[in-house]
């Protein structure tokens, strides 16, 4: 479930978003489209790293059961997304 | 659409009878082929909550910035979730199409010795090419 983005895809996909800033009326732009696409570069990057740090969390918790689980079993797969959607919707609470 | 399976046929006859002419010696390194695997390659995706948060990030390092004023964050946000469901949508979908194919070709991997993954790779990156879908 950890994902990573090309620097190909974030590029692109900064573009469509500036495309829907500049598409909405209720955005107004203080400074030059390339400076707010490269806000939105940084926040895909942000989130990137973000991912990496709970799939860390995920795995954690899955070798600090008392129990061994064999990585890539279906157990570890279902305790993987139980946890790592557990860390995002922490997260996700924290930041609102 | 059919164009398209008519090219990746072809492209994976030459890998096959390329192995053929190796006298059946692995051309590419062989890894084990095995349903995880195949469970692997299919999870690659944002999920829906992943997707939601990015939204949410995006927007919120706008706001922060002050590089641009937001009148209606929410209506903002749902407009760039959409977005971004749309165009992870597109590699899902292209997912799907190139494990299609594989499924079409198993028995020749299997007995060509090739490499699931990186023929996975091959195919994703052509069809990628062919409609234009960043990877």
């Amino acid at each position: 479930m950890s994902a990573r983005l090309s620097k190909e895809k974030i590029n692109y996909l900064s573009k469509r978003i500036l495309d829907v800033l500049n598409r909405n009326d209720d955005v107004e732009f203080l400074d030059e489209p390339n400076e707010i696409r490269l806000v939105i570069v940084r926040a895909l990057e942000e989130e990137m790293k973000l991912y990496d740090q709970l799939d860390k969390k995920a795995i954690d918790k899955i070798q600090s059961q008392k129990k061994s689980i064999e990585e890539g079993s279906r157990e570890w797969d279902i305790l993987y997304r139980k946890y790592y959607n557990e860390e995002l919707s922490k997260l996700g609470k924290l930041s609102e | 659409m059919l164009k398209i399976q008519g090219h990746v046929t072809e492209y994976m006859s030459r890998i096959f009878l390329h192995a053929s002419k190796n006298g059946g010696t692995p051309v590419i390194p062989l890894l084990e082929f095995s349903a995880s695997l195949l469970y692997c390659i299919a999870d690659m995706r944002l999920n829906k909550n992943q997707i939601e948060h990015l939204a949410f990030t995006i927007v919120r390092h706008l706001h922060k910035d002050g590089k641009v004023i937001l009148e209606n964050k929410t209506k903002l946000l749902e407009e760039i979730t959409a977005l971004l469901t749309e165009e992870f949508q597109k590699e899902d979908d292209l997912d799907q199409e190139v494990r299609d194919v594989l499924s079409k070709h198993i028995e020749e991997i299997r007995k060509g010795n090739l490499d699931y993954q990186t023929m996975y790779r091959m195919i994703k990156t052509r069809l990628a090419k062919e409609r234009n879908i960043v990877l």
